[in-house]
């Protein structure tokens, strides 16, 4: 049980002893720091945990990551060409969102046809049960005597 | 080690005893024998009591640290604190479903005795019973949670246990998925009843009378569970944002919206007698939705932090639901026909066609998430690719269709029922259409330019006044017939009919929720940093000093390292506190988890992770800065507040036709008059 209990404090002591010694005062592309809008838009697919990038430690991430700095900060590629470049290796489903061309159009424009296509048949229906007379009628003021009675029946359910 | 038998029997037995109920359920509304029925609630009692017996077990074995037992070995270990010991009921497979189980068949035990709709409760009850046969089968063959481990198992120590993902061991998680299940499980019931309306060809509204309540309180425990999933994956999942469009995320978000759009819509019916055939087919689209949900999360179809995935498992509710599904919609096209409408549309200006809008958008947006969630694998079917669908999409296409949502939120009270005239429209929305105009001018004279910002704020101001504008006229008019101050007549007027203010405190809520949504997406700040200890670095209106990196022992054979974080105000110089983000690291686990320092205020948060470090003792830091987001929290609860406040069960919460029908009559009278 003690021996257990361990465990952590060998992992915590090899991590704070073994870990990469990094260079500091002189930023490289190593370590430049890659921006969140960028990583967001990647999912972590070396391993197969399959989440955002940004959102993922494992060391399959790291290697993601040190792919994507050595095509921004060390070729000078931007966001849409790295993207491109990923998704060359990796295939589409290393971006986080489905590419916009052939089949992917469906998931993009699919909820869009399916809203405007139901709000069509609202209309429709509506005019069907509304009919085709929809003059606007004007709600005639209430006279006095009406409107005490309607208070005198509104008290009793105050 | 007889308990593991005695558990298993349990379940076994309740399988069989279901089956009786089902078959003495059918058999007594066929040849209506009461002495049948009442055996078959029994049999409905009996479930109940031996899925509390079988779930007991499991917890005794779980507390005590039984490790021979599979699912206590995977998913517990000696270190863990009792709380985190309990809560392993839900962590895995098997102890979820039996968790299920339990809160499927005390929920159908109070169906079966319940003395409303006594009609309607035998068909009802039977069906909740086929659904709890399922899941007793999943248990009994597919995944028995009092399975033993027996003989060698691979890399672990079996006096220990291999213990609970770390991620899991959350206050968070603890309340999600019971508050979750609670949720799932609560939509069967008016599931069950609109299919008994469908069975009995019962035209009226006495289903949805009687599952008002339920309805509202699956509603309430599944916004629960997506505000407590959101605070866990904000707090242990260290990437700075609430929600992540995870499938898992999506699928409990998912039932969430139809039940929306059904909580809307069943108002309609209750007060116009309208939209029945629409109401039982959303009710059944949410309840499936719910198995669906189980189906993502137990498959391993897609890929998620959530799951637990297993293929066997998965298609058999993949069949359970298609199954369920194929009845509702025999159900509805074969009896829809009894459905008919009492009343029809008067004017496409109304209270009745903005709920219809409202329907229209909350399912569109469900469909969006729907596709969404799905694509991968319909593009894996149909081209052979599989492609990634998530956070990008989700924001860009949910966006505009949430904004139209809000719109309506502000729109629907201040429309009248039946016909709306232009003068109504322009003395109701004048006032709040101003009070918007001026409020985007103010933000946009601030600084803030982003047309998501501007249309969230502008949206969030109108929805604001117009729920304000409807209170305050409320109780001017009570004040007028009644000569009662301001306060105690809008105190009245507050209380005399909970049902329609709590439903404008849920909107208040969900309004905070977009201020805070809005701010957090737009506005927010991000920077990743490696720093030497001493160093000093700035974002947004603070500054950090790393001042060290140190370990300690947290208890439980948990070990912690940490980094001081000092945060001073950036124009000040004022010392505001001291952040500490951290890694945990656990003996039964290979990554440690992250928790992060977190400053928060209702400007803004301070969100910081300790994302590496090095030998000399420099460290990376992920640092944002997210605004706003305590108005999600703060608006999450007072939906939670504003949902409790609808059901409190005295005067004005009341619904039912005697009640509405005189409702109806003064509102309609009232509009009248304001």
């Amino acid at each position: 049980m003690k021996r257990l209990g361990l465990v952590p404090v060998i992992i915590v002591l090899f991590a704070l002893l073994f870990s990469p010694i990094t260079a500091h005062g002189s930023e490289t592309w190593e370590t430049r720091p890659i921006p969140l809008d960028v990583e967001s838009g990647v999912i972590c697919v070396l391993d197969g945990c399959m989440m955002n990038l940004a959102a993922c430690e494992t060391l399959a991430a790291q290697k993601l990551r040190g792919i994507i700095r050595e095509k921004m900060f060390k070729e000078g590629l931007d966001k849409e060409q790295t993207y491109a470049y990923l998704a060359e290796v990796y295939g589409d489903k290393v971006l986080a969102a489905p590419p916009k061309r052939g089949f992917n159009w469906v998931a993009w424009l699919g909820p869009i046809v399916v809203t405007i296509g139901g709000g069509a048949f609202i209309y429709l229906g509506l005019e069907k049960w509304v009919g085709s007379s929809l003059r606007e009628e004007e709600v005639a003021p209430l006279d006095p005597e009406d409107a005490h009675r309607l208070d005198e029946e509104l008290k009793k359910y105050l | 080690m007889l308990m593991a038998e005695v558990g298993y029997f349990s379940i076994v037995l309740a399988l069989v005893l279901s089956l009786y109920g089902i078959i003495a359920f059918l058999m007594a509304i066929r040849t209506k024998n009461q002495a049948l029925l009442g055996s078959a609630k029994g049999a409905i009692l009996a479930v109940a009591f031996l899925s509390t017996v079988a779930s007991l077990i499991l917890i005794f074995f779980l507390m005590s640290g039984d490790y021979s037992i599979k699912y206590v070995y995977e998913y517990t270990s000696r270190d863990l604190p009792g709380f985190y010991r309990f809560s392993a009921w839900w962590a895995g497979n098997s102890g979820s479903l039996l968790l299920w189980l339990f809160l499927l068949s005390w929920y159908t035990v109070v169906v079966a005795y319940s003395r409303k709709g006594k009609l309607m409760a035998p068909y009802a009850s039977g069906i909740l019973l086929f659904n709890s046969a399922f899941f007793l089968f999943v248990l009994a063959f597919l995944t028995n949670p009092f399975e033993r481990v027996s003989g060698w198992y691979p890399g672990a120590i079996v006096s220990a246990g291999a213990g609970m993902n770390p991620m899991l061991q959350n206050p968070g998680m603890v309340f999600h998925p019971v508050t979750t299940y609670l949720g799932y499980v609560g939509f069967a019931i008016p599931f069950a009843y609109g299919m008994t309306a469908l069975i009995t060809k019962n035209a009226g509204d006495e289903w949805i009378r009687i599952t008002r309540r339920w309805t509202i309180v699956a509603w309430l425990f599944l916004s629960l569970g997506n505000l407590f999933g959101a605070q866990w994956a904000y707090m242990e999942l260290g990437w700075g944002g609430y929600w992540g469009w995870d499938p898992v995320e999506n699928a409990s978000l998912l039932p969430w919206l139809t039940g929306t759009a059904f909580l809307h819509s069943v108002m309609i019916q209750e007060r116009k007698d309208m939209l029945k055939v629409w109401n039982v087919v959303l009710v059944t689209i949410t309840y499936v939705l719910t198995l669906f949900g189980t189906f993502l999360v137990r498959s391993g179809i897609l890929t998620s932090v959530h799951a637990f995935g297993s293929n066997e498992l998965g298609r058999y509710f993949l069949v359970f639901t298609v199954f369920m599904l194929a009845v509702g919609i025999i159900l509805i096209v074969t009896r829809s026909a009894f459905l008919t409408q009492g009343r029809s549309f008067e004017a496409f200006l109304s209270k009745e066609s903005s709920f219809l809008l409202n329907n229209l958008v909350l399912v569109g947006l469900a469909f969006a998430v729907f596709l969404g969630t799905i694509f991968p694998i319909i593009s894996e079917a149909v081209q052979g690719v599989k492609v990634s669908v998530g956070a990008p999409f989700f924001n860009i296409v949910s966006a505009p269709l949430g904004l139209a949502l809000f719109i309506l939120m502000g729109i629907c009270p201040l429309i009248a029922w039946r016909k709306a005239t232009s003068k109504s429209l322009l003395d109701n929305f004048l006032v709040p259409i101003v009070l918007t105009a001026v409020a985007i001018l103010d933000i946009f004279l601030l600084g803030i330019r982003k047309p998501y910002a501007l249309a969230g704020y502008g949206i969030a101001v109108f929805c604001i006044s117009t729920i304000l504008r409807e209170i305050i006229q409320g109780t001017w008019v009570r004040q007028r017939i009644t000569g009662e101050s301001f306060l105690k007549a809008l105190f009245i007027l507050l209380i005399r009919n909970r049902r329609r203010h709590g439903g404008y405190i849920i909107h208040l809520g969900m309004v905070l929720m977009l201020i805070a949504i809005t701010g957090s997406h737009t506005y927010n700040l991000d920077l990743t940093k490696t720093v030497k200890i001493g160093e000093t670095f700035e974002i947004g209106s603070y500054i950090l000093n790393y001042s060290h990196l140190s370990q300690r022992d947290l208890g439980n054979s948990r070990q912690a390292v940490y980094a001081s974080l000092s945060v001073y105000d950036r124009h000040s110089g004022r010392l505001l506190g001291v952040v500490e983000p951290q890694k945990v690291f656990y003996p039964t686990s290979d990554q440690p988890s992250t928790e992060v320092g977190l400053r928060t205020t209702l400007k803004e948060d301070l969100y910081t992770v300790l994302a590496d470090w090095q030998k000399d003792g420099s460290a990376t830091f992920k640092i944002f800065v997210n605004p706003l987001v305590a108005w999600l929290w703060i608006g999450g609860y007072v939906l939670i507040f504003g949902t409790i406040f609808a059901l409190w069960p005295v005067r004005g919460s009341q619904s039912g036709a005697h009640y509405l029908r005189r409702q109806d009559v003064i509102e309609d009278e009232v509009e009248g008059v304001v």
